[in-house]
């Protein structure tokens, strides 16, 4: 445990020395000069707006940081050679792998926890009220976020860092068209398109379960139930995810 | 190497737990999901002028995927009218975000009257429809449809009829489906103007042989016309239905006899009061049932 947290720690301070954090200025940008503009184009929804526009924010920068961020864990580790160094150690792939990803984490947690605090603020400023509902989307957001990440680390243990960018945007994309893929397949003639998209709405993560942020903005509460079970969901597969990069991780040859 | 083996056994068991956990999660929410209605999630959706500004340019793409969903609800059979307002919701909002999305204004409109009985929102939506594509025929000839069969308004619909025949690309049929909507609409003055006026502007000498045949049954159905308002006139002023048409024209009540533009005479039964063309078997009428007419 303790060579995971070194390893974790180093993730940490290193992407940090990245400048990883002026991301927040985008984000202060994006939310609040958007909010202001979009807010005045509409009459009687600015509140909403500015919550959709504030989770939209969050859930984008979150998400391009953990794919981008993702993607360079390993092969960074592996074009710099320094990789040799750190498994020279007692420090097991497993260990190596699990300690990436939660340095990441702790980033993602940090950047989620400041542009919340900036989003309410927003919220909070524009004499908007402060539901409960945007606490749950948030705590989806940062489960979905974990596990973009946990694909993204997958894909960079055996591929290039532009294709593993490339790859975790579309399983991305289709993590979100996974519950239409579904219904289109319900709906099909043909036998082979129906097996092909129940397939891939079974196999592939369905990220929509994670997204509530258009009842959160209209302060509509999910059920206690309903958060729990679709952060397990999330959770859980990033664990699946993982445990598949450490299986590849293991095999590949240094 | 024994020891390598344990991990890469322990990892495979801990994969194969989680990958049943996952599974039985997805399932689970997936319970979840479908027990919502599909249209609930609509209502949650932000005006279509934010949306418009929101997708940075892809709106298209957005409006597909609007309208992905709005197929998967319209895959119902039927619709309960507080269904059938969400799903007008997503409509009005595809065709805000992407106002050129013609397959959007036709099916939907038809979803509108077909799945949940809202001839005013289907009208509305092929009205929007019409502002932002005014070459489409398909849009009025659905609106002149809406008009006849759902709101039985016949001059409406033969207006918007019209409207769609004078369109590039309409079919040659719909003049004359416009005339005798006209005609139903008690308005055939309006039938023959329509035709007199396609007439002169068709250079097809086929198209123009079939429009000179529906201008004169539209004459007739004015002069028909004319002529039943004229007996209404003596009968008011004598108490009693004229002997032949002739009296029209001694009693003052009409200038001259209209001449028959086949080339045949008005037939007048005075002991029914019925007029008809000595040259037309059947008068122009739309022999269907709407709304509400069937048994």
């Amino acid at each position: 445990m303790r060579a995971i947290l070194v390893v974790a720690g180093n993730t940490y301070r290193e992407t940090i020395r990245d400048k990883i954090l002026y991301n927040l200025v985008l984000f202060a940008i994006l939310l609040i000069g958007t909010s202001v503009l979009l807010g005045t184009l509409t009459i009687g929804e600015q509140s909403r707006i500015v919550n959709d526009l504030g989770l939209a924010a969050i859930n984008l920068v979150a998400v391009i940081i953990a794919i981008f961020v993702g993607i360079g864990l390993v092969t960074k580790e592996m074009e710099r050679r320094t990789i040799y160094t750190i498994l020279a150690r007692p420090i097991t792939r497993v260990q190596f792998i699990l300690g990436k990803y939660l340095g990441l984490g702790f980033i993602i947690v940090v950047n989620i926890a400041i542009m919340f605090a900036m989003f309410l603020a927003t919220v909070w400023l524009s004499g908007n009220a402060i539901h409960r509902s945007l606490f749950q989307a948030v705590e989806l957001i940062l489960v979905e976020t974990l596990l973009v990440m946990a694909i993204a680390l997958f894909f960079s243990t055996f591929s290039s860092p532009i294709l593993s960018a490339t790859m975790t945007l579309g399983l991305y994309v289709i993590g979100h068209l996974t519950s239409d893929l579904k219904a289109i397949a319900d709906k099909s003639q043909s036998q082979l398109t129906e097996v092909v998209l129940t397939t891939v709405y079974y196999v592939c993560p369905n990220l929509e379960f994670m997204n509530v942020k258009g009842q959160a903005a209209s302060g509509v509460l999910v059920e206690a139930v309903y958060q729990m079970t679709a952060t397990a969901y999330g959770l859980l597969y990033a664990g699946l995810i993982l445990t598949g990069a450490c299986l590849i991780f293991q095999r590949r040859d240094f | 190497m024994i020891g390598m083996l344990q991990r890469q056994l322990l990892l495979w068991v801990v994969s194969a737990v989680l990958a049943a956990c996952v599974g039985l999660l997805h399932i689970k929410l997936n319970h979840w999901n479908n027990a919502q209605p599909k249209l609930q999630q609509v209502i949650l959706l932000p005006s279509g002028e934010f949306l418009r500004i929101a997708s940075l340019g892809y709106r298209e793409l957005m409006a597909d995927v609007l309208w992905l969903q709005a197929i998967q609800m319209m895959g119902d059979r039927t619709l309960t009218e507080e269904s059938g307002h969400r799903l007008y919701q997503i409509l009005d909002r595809i065709t805000t975000i992407d106002p050129k999305f013609v397959r959007a204004y036709e099916a939907g409109s038809q979803a509108l009257c077909m799945l949940v009985v809202m001839p005013e929102e289907s009208n509305r939506l092929l009205e929007k429809g019409m502002r932002h594509n005014p070459q489409q025929w398909m849009l009025p000839f659905l609106l002149g449809i809406n008009y006849f069969f759902e709101l039985k308004d016949d001059a409406k619909a033969a207006e918007a009829m019209a409207k769609a025949a004078r369109l590039p690309g309409a079919p040659e049929r719909l003049m004359r489906l416009s005339a005798k909507l006209f005609v139903s609409a008690k308005a055939p003055q309006q039938a023959v103007e329509l035709l007199a006026k396609a007439y002169e502007e068709t250079t097809d000498d086929n198209v123009r042989a079939m429009l000179e045949v529906r201008l004169k049954e539209s004459i007739v159905e004015r002069d028909i016309q004319i002529l039943e308002e004229a007996i209404r006139r003596y009968q008011d002023l004598y108490s009693q239905r004229p002997k032949q048409l002739q009296d029209l024209i001694h009693a003052g009540v009409l200038g001259a006899l209209p001449s028959e533009p086949f080339g045949g005479y008005y037939i007048y039964e005075s002991a029914t009061g019925e007029l008809r063309s000595s040259e037309m078997k059947d008068r122009m009428r739309i022999p269907v049932r709407r709304r509400g007419e069937y048994q």
